[in-house]
């Protein structure tokens, strides 16, 4: 196995049997996973996705069947020198609670004989990698960290000696929801950087589809029900089974396919405290337009002014107009970004880099664009897609309540401008 | 030789005067320390001896509920047996001496060792353990590493029990003219009564209690100093 580079991963007729079971827990599997892609494997609890998964590494052993990795059989491999280089990741990161986070993050290079400096030199790429300060958190014990910190720390220690593969176990199962979230996006955005092959379990069909450039959905004794890429599955369901699985609102589902930065981003007037108001206020009054947003010095969204507040031009920025409620990443799905817009109450939010640096503004209108053409695609060869209907009224309603307050708010400044 | 005659006296039995308890301990000080030095080593290396073996039993056998609990009844067993005879047997096949005490408090301090290793190792988190093997660690490497560090408080803690069992019972040595501080109370207690028996048992008593609370004290700071802090409690 050549080290780094992501390798195929091709299970061939693989069963397992345990004993004292009738049923075999997974029967006659195959799939070939390419390299450098995440292929998500989702289904219910109990239907063998994980063992599936984890004769891979071969903490399972196969009844039956081969398991080819780069071309090699893994049966012939010793399984300790087979796992070094097969990065794993379980549920609750499963750290070492003895040692601390940079032990933790270290342990293989040091199984692999690293030298030391090596060692240190890898463990500080991997503190930045996973977005965590190696002074900060590199003395500090697991029990010492929230769940999402742990879960870092175990992505981290799984890519420590840099193996073409990952095998992830529902590694975000016993997170908040705001948190997996996050970890969700930070794992797509480490896998551009590292582009291994990974194989994610999960029995969530939104994470799958968020994640997975392809989808491996599985019924008991771990049958693909259907595999495919997302957009596949959820346009066209092989059978009841999987569109059971998949629930309500494909299309809504769809919107986790598409992210910000695929849109046409609005270059919104924005401006700096340096940069002074002449040329902002230009910019605003031949746009026709009555916001401007607040950039400080880092060009971070920090608020919205209006643009008679523009008009005064207030020393402190800073204590006028409104703080800015959300923000989305350049990688957030259009489903997130619908979902920051609706939680937030605005109709626009800025979208901003991996540096958190202004790039553009999402309107809600956007998103439901998007969400009408996937609609339209999908509406022909779906029956269930009343759901969606309802939900595209709902955001419709919405960017139509904020179009409304609008108005009035203008009505009142006039109204303020009379007098 | 005849001296000029002498009025006898009739004899009158005088109690020989019972010198005070610091008086006592400052006239016999040289023994006292021997005896209370062969205590102390008698213990540690009773248990040094226990801790190897109860360690590598609770290892051998904490995965299979059948060897454990042979492991378990079987050092349990060993507790039941009256002191006095279970020295008396091992008096009769080894003779007098250090060995039979040494074997004997070994046998005595295995079962707290051996049920808290088997307690230890079989607490330890089975994510942790999945995750450990995942990594690709090999089985002795996880038990070094891994299962022994987690479980290491909890052994440590059947360590400080065996060691507590086993100071005490280490007086019982004299009987078989072992070495240790039962020596001032076995000599106390045959002549009760007479001149500083008394002062015999307590210094022999005493000198165990405070061995007893150095070695604990010890043990502690050893757990202080082994325990990780990510699992300390």
């Amino acid at each position: 196995m050549a080290k780094g580079q992501a390798v195929e991963i091709d299970l061939q007729s693989v069963t397992k049997e345990y004993a004292g079971s009738s049923v075999p827990a997974v029967e006659n599997f195959s799939l070939t996973i390419p390299a450098g892609e995440i292929v998500v494997f989702v289904g219910p609890s109990g239907c063998g996705k994980t063992t599936t998964m984890r004769m891979i590494n071969r903490l399972v052993r196969p009844t039956s069947g081969r398991i080819l990795i780069g071309g090699e059989d893994a049966a012939e491999m010793k399984p300790d020198v087979l796992r070094r280089h097969i990065g794993y990741v379980v549920q609750q990161a499963g750290l070492l609670p003895h040692l601390t986070v940079r032990q933790n993050i270290e342990t293989v290079p040091k199984l692999l004989g690293w030298k030391r400096d090596r060692v240190a030199a890898r463990s500080r790429e991997l503190f930045e990698l996973v977005g965590l300060d190696e002074q900060e958190f590199g003395g500090r014990y697991p029990r010492e960290l929230s769940g999402g910190q742990q879960q870092r720390v175990g992505v981290a220690r799984a890519l420590a000696a840099d193996p073409p593969i990952l095998l992830m176990d529902e590694p975000f199962g016993a997170l908040d929801p705001i948190t997996r979230d996050r970890l969700q996006s930070e794992l797509l955005k480490i896998q551009r950087r590292v582009r291994k092959t990974i194989v994610f379990v999960t029995h969530d069909i939104d994470e799958a589809i968020k994640l997975g450039d392809r989808v491996v959905v599985l019924k008991e004794r771990s049958k693909i029900a259907q595999a495919g890429a997302p957009d596949e599955i959820l346009a066209e369901p092989a059978d009841r089974y999987v569109r059971a699985f998949i629930g309500g609102g494909a299309a809504v589902k769809r919107l986790h396919l598409v992210r910000v930065e695929d849109l046409d981003l609005e270059p919104y007037p924005s401006f700096t405290q340096a940069g002074g108001y002449e040329e902002i206020i230009r910019e605003v009054g031949t746009g026709g337009l009555d916001y401007a947003l607040l950039l400080d010095d880092q060009r971070r969204p920090q608020r919205w002014l209006h643009r008679d507040e523009l008009q005064d031009r207030p020393t402190d920025p800073g204590a006028v107009g409104q703080a800015v409620q959300g923000v989305v990443m350049a990688t957030t799905t259009l489903h997130d970004a619908m979902d920051e817009m609706l939680s937030s109450g605005t109709g626009v939010v800025p979208a901003v880099d991996d540096r958190g640096a202004y790039i553009g503004t999402v309107r809600l209108s956007q998103v439901t664009d998007a969400l009408e053409e996937t609609h339209h695609r999908t509406v022909a060869d779906q029956s269930d897609a009343a759901p969606v209907r309802t939900l595209a009224e709902i955001t419709g309603e919405i960017d139509r309540r904020d179009i409304e307050a609008e108005r009035d708010r203008q009505a009142a400044a006039k109204a303020g401008d009379g007098a | 030789m005849r001296g000029p005659h002498r009025v006898r006296l009739p004899h009158v039995p005088v109690p020989p005067l019972a010198s005070s308890f610091f008086t006592y301990v400052g006239d016999n000080s040289d023994s006292v320390l021997r005896l209370a030095w062969g205590h102390v080593w008698v213990v540690a290396l009773s248990i040094g001896i226990a801790v190897v073996i109860g360690v590598l039993l609770g290892v051998l056998t904490y995965r299979s509920p059948l060897a454990s609990s042979i492991a378990l009844t079987v050092s349990g067993l060993f507790l039941t047996f009256p002191s006095f005879a279970l020295l008396g047997i091992l008096l009769a096949i080894l003779g007098l001496g250090v060995t039979p005490v040494v074997i004997a408090l070994v046998l005595y301090a295995l079962l707290p060792i051996v049920s808290n290793t088997i307690t230890g190792l079989r607490e330890v988190d089975a994510v942790v353990l999945d995750s450990a093997r995942g990594l690709g660690m090999s089985p002795v490497g996880r038990l070094i590493r891994v299962e022994l560090p987690i479980a290491w408080p909890v052994i440590l803690a059947g360590l400080r029990t065996a060691t507590q069992l086993v100071v005490g019972i280490a007086a019982i040595a004299a009987y078989v003219n072992g070495p240790g501080l039962g020596r001032f109370i076995f000599s106390g207690l045959s002549q009760l009564g007479g001149a500083n028996a008394t002062n015999q048992v307590v210094v022999g008593t005493l000198g165990i209690i405070i061995i007893a609370l150095v070695f604990d004290l010890l043990l502690s700071v050893v757990g202080r100093l082994t325990i990780s802090k990510g699992i300390r409690a």
